[in-house]
């Protein structure tokens, strides 16, 4: 069950089957903290969550073409390979992460995916309204992600997502509470300009907002960071509020982590998957 | 305070958040980084980030949203897009980070309705004839950029490249793109292709088109995380709007023919969309309308960089498609004139009615080609042509348009515009004629206004709307008084001197908190020294304008620097001062320097301050060089220049940074401030050139102590410069007292010398008097009172003054009835005073006398005539010629040197430079400088200006009497001709004429032409024609501009090849073989590389090339290429050789 309204077609297809994840979530004063726990591959569980991470990354990216993601899990499912016009799509639209690409971007964009995947899944969270993000060119300097539910108002959150490699860790949270707030009104300037010919007019106006809401830090504005890794560490996030002091309302510092042990191994198993017969 | 940084404007921006900077502390923090820009540093505070984006963003709600009113959001854009523009200094900048500032600084620019910002932003892109590809990251903003800055020639192929591959990823990958990842970024470049489409050609179908795709950009949903191509589309989509309604096939009524559109639209600059206060002149609903037959009178006060040229583009060229008659364009200066002239033609080549556009250099001759449909002039020589025959003017002109109008005021000179003004203002006064009068600096407009158009018909239009900013600062020297050092006293008697290190103090007022920031240079820019104890300056102290020359060496290192000098020496001596800071790579291009030595020789000091970057500019350098000079700091080759105020008022030629070194000047009654005012107000005006720079910087420097009053000083308001007439002034008073002196004490008045400006009145008395004659009238006191109630002194002057000046009109018109009826006529059209009418009349009588004893037949040469019996030297002696004695030395025991007139007019003649003309006739000058100096000042005002025109009227009026006399022999009249350009034979005339710039390449093409053409019936255009570029780069060795001015001298008059181009034709011509071809192949037509500029043209097959485009089709095809459109190209057989077809690619989807 997701979260994602119908219709809203910039959303991924929710899968058939929610893969083995271990929730668990805990309060600090600076930050709520969202855990996210899974094996990775060869063991089953991991297995299972790297193929469901690749059906989502081939749903999301090729959502506009149903017959290229048809064509993928007719691949991946042992059936003819690809025609020469759909390997080359293919390989256009995951070009990002093709096999000769370093095993640091391609850690990057799994670990941007994976948080798709995460924030479209977590069902304890509030009604999503709308998902901006991973951003096409993941290399590519810019906002992560930006995720709009509905409580008792809209409230939209601004992530900044990171891969770490357990032992820069606190760097690499640090690096995303810096980058975040630094670049914030920059990344928010274009989604608000791009998401305000929304036909929901409340909506609109949110988004025609973000940048000042951040600034004033209203409640409607959050911020969120996110690593994935291999491990999940005892303590995360507790000095989120020193980076993001204008964001004083309830639940505006939200932190995520996702551990999937082991990372590397588990990113190029995803892109095994989605590289498969190209 | 620039409205830029205007504190309430920054806080009705801003609002009020606790964690951005307060408006104060942002006026403040932009202050700053201005000031660290002006050292030269790219210190950027990274909170200004956050201020731009935010300010961004509030300023791109979208209306309907109801967030934040207009007038907010048009000024958020506003500081936005200066913040943005300061960021983008920062040269550290990610490629993709400094596409983004660029293009949301351009969006904001556009937005914040200052356009030509939007297009100096975006000359900070990096790599920037890249084309990038499909798939690019930076590809949605490097289209969006280019679109904002309307860069035309590198859209089209940019964008027909992307589009082409985009087209390809659909074959390959068997699915439409806009399904995918990359839809909005496909569907942004269609709607932006589209876009440009109906900026450049026009069809409301695109634009409908346009908005479409960006909508759908913006919306796709497959492509929902490509933000930079869906931002970019986004505000593509908002301005899509505003470039609509502001693109020319808006603004222009639909009766408009297309061809005048894309004129504009394509020819280089491209203008897709008008600025502002064009807009408000232009719209259709405007009433009265600028294109209304019935407004016949319009008065136009636009600020300099606003676009006022391009106004008078557009009158012009609406003239030309819709009236039979041509288009009078006057403007104060040749340099001037010669600027208009080109970029018309730029335009006008592009424009399906025939409309050939000359430039006359001279005001002596009458050249009224047929063909000529616009003609660019002096006021003088309008003034002559009016003189000569005003029917024929008014018969062939029907808009006059007067650029720069407030030099109404200068002297002689204002009043000459003045009256012609005045009589084309009453001649006209019921007919459908147009008189369009504008200007920068027009204080006192309703003056204006009531003269030329009493019955408020017309246009009034003033506007104060300008793109860049201007920050201004105070320059002054100031001693160290902390650390004193006495200087040694060699002998007892030596008075005590105590000298002080003096420091450059530049004080900014850049912000609307009125903080002043003060700058010190680091190490000493010169001495004080004070006698003690009386604590007088002593001469050892550094001279002033030495202490200014670091300054403007630091301010060059961000863009062209003018200095505004009081005086010709002072320019000299300031510009070789900041040569020798210079380091010798930075010398001007080398074409400019030999340019400059081989006309005034390599001694000259120009030279030495070329060599290292610096030119100087005033009326007594030849006006071939002055050329040169303007191109090279117009094509950003030359950094420094330093001028009198002649260039500032004469040529358009923005710069980053303009000081003012002094205001004024010591003459023989004491110190006189005259860059004040208009003038004043022009020469700021040159700093931060539109379209090129969003900021241009005014460095006023102060030879005194500070006073925070000096900043008022750079803001001359309307009361201080009003348009006056000459009339009304006090010299003109003055010496209007002399002649009524003059007269009381029983003197002749066409004879009495009174002063120019009571001279130049009495010759129009004369002038209205004879055409009255002329016309079957009586030429009284009152009929000639008529024309003078036509002025604009009378609206101005008092009783008192009327009928004081009526008097001396009615003295005039009493000597004028009285004189013998041919001699008056004569005399009223010598266009000199009264006075030197009578000497040249007596000149030519000798002359007519002497010529009767030769043999008729052949005309006869002038010179020999004009030379003799001294006859020279009483030209040359008359006040008018104002021709400066050659002394020995600059000072000290100087002494006067006597110089061979005769003899130097003839070598001159014959052409010997100014280097063998220097050391034959000024060898009495030790000084080889100072020699060159005076040889060329000589040159100048004597052969350029006065001397052909006093020359050329003795002719006429010798020939007049040699007719009257019916002896068969008539003087040939091309002397004047040869003077003026220091050529001995008509072919080399009519090059210079035609615009080669020197007289050293007009004299070899011409002489090569004479000895080697084998048909004496061949033209020179046609002989010139059976060589190659290639070929006169080797005889003649041309600079650049000189073989632009080959080029264009070998298109055929009345060619319309890149009309008809342009206006769909397929234009086939012949060309060069170079190889063959056997049946027509698709083709492309290139410069050949390796060439320097102008390089040929050269056709090719694949990798072979095949052809060349002849010399005469150059300058159209070239004009084509230049706008970027794509173009269809074959080669093959035709006629005697291999022809090249060319069409415009069919756009359309």
């Amino acid at each position: 069950m997701t979260n994602a309204r119908p219709g809203d077609e910039a959303n991924p297809p929710a899968p058939a089957l929610a893969p083995p994840i271990q929730w668990a979530r805990r309060q600090w004063r600076a930050a709520r903290w969202t855990l996210a726990v899974s094996d990775g591959p060869p063991n089953a569980a991991g297995e299972e969550l790297a193929q469901a991470l690749a059906r989502h990354i081939v749903g999301h990216r090729l959502r506009g073409t149903p017959q290229l993601v048809s064509a993928w899990e007719r691949v991946i499912g042992g059936g003819d390979g690809y025609s020469p016009t759909e390997g080359e799509a293919l390989k256009a639209f995951l070009g990002v992460i093709r096999p000769g690409i370093s095993p640091e971007h391609v850690e990057a964009f799994i670990a941007e995916y994976l948080w798709h995947y995460l924030v479209t899944h977590d069902v304890a969270e509030q009604a999503l309204v709308r998902v901006v993000g991973p951003k096409f060119h993941v290399t590519a300097p810019g906002g992560d992600g930006l995720v709009v539910r509905r409580g008792e108002s809209l409230r939209f959150t601004l992530w900044e997502i990171k891969k770490h490699s357990g032992t820069d860790l606190t760097g690499s949270v640090r690096d995303a509470y810096l980058q975040l707030s630094d670049g914030a009104t920059q990344y928010l300037a274009e989604y608000s300009a791009v998401e305000q010919l929304n036909d929901d007019r409340d909506l609109a106006r949110l988004f025609a907002r973000l940048v000042e809401a951040w600034v004033d830090g209203e409640p409607v504005a959050r911020a969120g960071v996110a690593v994935a890794g291999s491990t999940a560490p005892q303590k995360c996030f507790t000095t989120m509020g020193k980076y993001f002091a204008q964001l004083t309302s309830d639940d505006s510092r939200h932190g995520l982590t996702a551990a999937v042990a082991p990372f590397p191994t588990f990113a190029l198993r995803v892109r095994e998957l989605l590289w498969t017969g190209l | 305070v620039d409205r830029a940084l205007d504190l309430d404007r920054i806080r009705l921006a801003l609002g009020d958040h606790a964690r951005l900077p307060s408006a104060r502390e942002l006026v403040e923090k932009i202050a700053e980084t201005e000031v660290a820009l002006f050292r030269g540093l790219e210190e950027i505070d990274a909170s200004l980030l956050d201020v731009a984006w935010y300010l961004h963003s509030v300023a791109s709600a979208l209306p309907a949203l109801d967030l934040y009113g207009a007038d907010r959001q048009r000024t958020a854009f506003q500081v936005s897009g200066h913040v943005f523009d300061l960021l983008l200094a920062n040269r550290n900048l990610p490629t993709i980070d400094r596409f983004r500032f660029m293009f949301a600084a351009q969006v904001a620019y556009l937005r914040g309705d200052l356009n030509p910002n939007a297009i100096a932003a975006y000359r900070s892109r990096p790599d920037a004839a890249a084309l990038v590809g499909f798939q690019d990251p930076s590809a949605a903003v490097r289209v969006g950029s280019g679109l904002l800055a309307f860069d035309t020639a590198w859209l089209f192929p940019a964008m027909q490249r992307l589009r082409r591959e985009r087209d390809a990823a659909r074959l390959a990958w068997g699915v439409d793109p806009e399904a995918t990842v990359f839809g909005s970024s496909s569907l942004g470049i269609d709607g932006a292709w589209h876009l440009l489409l109906y900026l450049v050609y026009g069809s409301a179908d695109n634009l409908t088109l346009a908005r479409d795709e960006l909508r759908r950009a913006v919306t796709n949903s497959p492509s929902s995380e490509d933000l930079d191509a869906r931002w970019v589309a986004f505000h593509l989509l908002q301005l899509s709007d505003q470039l609509g309604a502001t693109s020319l096939w808006s603004v222009l009524p639909p009766t408009t023919s297309p061809s005048i559109a894309r004129a504009f639209t394509l020819a280089r600059p491209a203008i897709l969309s008008f600025w502002p206060p064009q807009v408000d002149l232009l719209r259709g609903d405007r009433a009265p309308n600028a294109f209304d037959a019935d407004v016949r009178r319009m008065v136009l006060s636009i600020p300099t960089s606003a676009g006022k040229t391009l106004l008078a583009q557009v009158i012009v060229a609406d003239h030309l498609a819709r009236r039979g008659t041509g288009v009078c364009f006057v403007a104060p200066t040749r340099s001037l004139c010669r600027e208009i002239e080109a970029s018309l033609r730029r335009r006008l080549r592009l424009i399906a009615t025939a409309a050939e556009i000359t430039v006359s250099d001279v005001a002596f001759e009458i050249p009224l080609v047929d063909e000529v449909a616009i003609e660019v002039m002096t006021p003088e020589r309008l003034a002559y042509l009016m003189r000569a025959d005003p029917d024929t003017v008014l018969a062939r002109y029907g808009l006059f348009i007067i650029d720069e109008a407030h030099t109404l005021t200068d002297g002689a000179r204002g009043w000459t515009l003045e009256w012609v003004l005045s009589t084309l203002h009453h001649l006209s006064r019921d007919t459908g004629h147009r008189i369009v009068v504008m200007s920068a600096a027009l204080g006192q407009r309703a003056h204006l206004v009531s003269w030329l158009d009493p019955t408020g018909e017309g246009i009034h239009f003033h506007s104060d709307w300008r793109g860049p900013r201007r920050v201004h600062s105070v320059f002054t020297s100031e001693p160290d008084w902390d650390h004193p050092r006495d200087l040694p006293r060699p002998r007892s008697n030596t008075p005590v001197r105590r000298e002080y290190d003096a420091y450059g103090v530049l004080r900014l007022r850049p912000s609307g908190t009125g903080r002043i920031h003060q700058l010190r240079t680091t190490s000493p820019v010169g001495r004080l020294v004070l006698r003690q104890p009386s604590q007088k300056r002593d001469d050892q102290s550094t001279p002033f304008y030495k202490t200014l020359a670091p300054l403007a060496s630091i301010l060059g290192r961000a863009g062209p620097v003018l200095i505004i000098s009081p005086t010709k020496v002072e320019a000299a001596r300031l510009a070789s001062e900041i040569a020798q800071l210079n380091p010798p790579e930075s010398a001007a291009p080398v074409w400019l320097i030999d340019l400059a030595a081989a006309r005034l020789g390599d001694l000259h000091p120009l030279i030495a301050c070329l060599r290292r970057g610096v030119a100087y500019h005033h009326a007594s350098l030849p006006g071939d060089v002055l050329l040169g000079i303007e191109e090279a700091l117009s094509a950003d080759e030359l950094r420094f220049i330093v001028a009198t105020t002649t260039l500032t008022e004469g040529v358009n030629l923005p710069v980053r940074t303009v000081i003012i070194a002094a205001q004024g000047a010591f003459s023989g009654e004491g110190y006189e401030e005259f860059i004040t005012g208009a003038r004043l107000l022009n020469a700021i005006g040159r700093a931060g050139r539109a379209a090129r720079e969003s900021e241009g910087w005014v460095v006023l420097a102060r030879n005194a102590a500070f006073d925070a009053q000096d900043f008022e000083r750079l803001r001359p308001t309307e009361a201080d410069m009003p348009v006056q007439s000459v009339l009304v002034s006090d010299p003109a008073l003055d010496q209007l007292a002399s002649l009524e002196a003059a007269l009381a004490g029983g003197a002749d008045v066409a004879l009495a010398r009174p002063g120019p400006l009571v001279e130049g009145f009495l010759s129009y008395v004369w002038y209205v008097a004879s055409l009255l004659e002329d016309r079957g009238q009586p030429a009284t006191p009152d009929s000639v009172s008529e024309f003078l109630r036509s002025t604009l002194a009378w609206r101005q002057l008092d009783d008192q003054g009327r009928r004081r000046w009526h008097e001396a009109s009615r003295a005039a018109t009493v000597a004028f009835r009285r004189r013998p009826a041919d001699a008056r006529r004569r005399w009223s059209r010598a266009g000199t005073s009264l006075a030197a009418a009578a000497v040249l009349d007596e000149i030519a009588a000798q002359v007519s006398a002497d010529a009767a004893a030769e043999a008729g037949g052949e005309p006869i040469a002038a010179l020999p005539l004009v030379i003799r019996g001294g006859r020279l030297n009483r030209i040359t002696a008359l006040p008018e010629a104002q021709i400066r004695r050659i002394r020995t030395s600059r000072g000290g025991a100087s002494r006067l040197v006597a110089i061979d007139e005769a003899a130097l007019l003839s070598d001159w003649l014959s052409g010997l430079s100014v280097p063998g003309l220097a050391a034959r006739y000024l060898h009495d000058v030790p000084d080889e400088e100072f020699r060159l100096e005076q040889l060329a000042d000589h040159v100048t005002a004597a052969y350029e200006n006065f001397l052909p025109w006093a020359v050329g009227i003795v002719i006429e009026w010798a020939n007049l009497a040699l007719a009257d006399g019916d002896t068969g022999i008539q003087l040939d009249t091309s002397l004047p001709a040869f003077i003026r350009y220091g050529v001995d034979s008509m072919t080399a005339v009519s090059l210079v004429r035609a615009g080669i710039p020197s007289r050293s390449l007009a004299t070899a093409v011409a002489g090569a032409f004479l000895a080697e053409r084998h048909d004496p019936e061949q033209a020179l255009r046609a002989w010139l024609c059976t060589f190659d570029l290639i070929d006169w780069r080797d005889r003649y060795h041309p600079s650049p501009a000189e073989l632009r001015a080959l080029i264009e001298f070998a298109r055929p008059p009345g060619s319309r090849l890149a009309a008809r181009l342009l206006g769909g034709e397929v234009v086939t011509v012949p060309v060069r073989t170079l190889a063959a071809v056997g049946e027509r192949s698709a083709a492309d037509i290139q410069e050949i590389a390796g060439e320097p500029a102008p390089a040929r043209l050269g056709v090719w097959v694949g990798a072979d090339r095949v052809a060349a485009i002849l010399p005469e089709h150059y300058a159209e095809i070239e004009a084509v290429r230049a706008t970027g459109v794509p173009l269809a190209v074959d080669v093959g057989p035709g006629g005697e050789g291999l022809t090249v077809s060319i069409s415009l690619v069919s756009l359309a989807d």
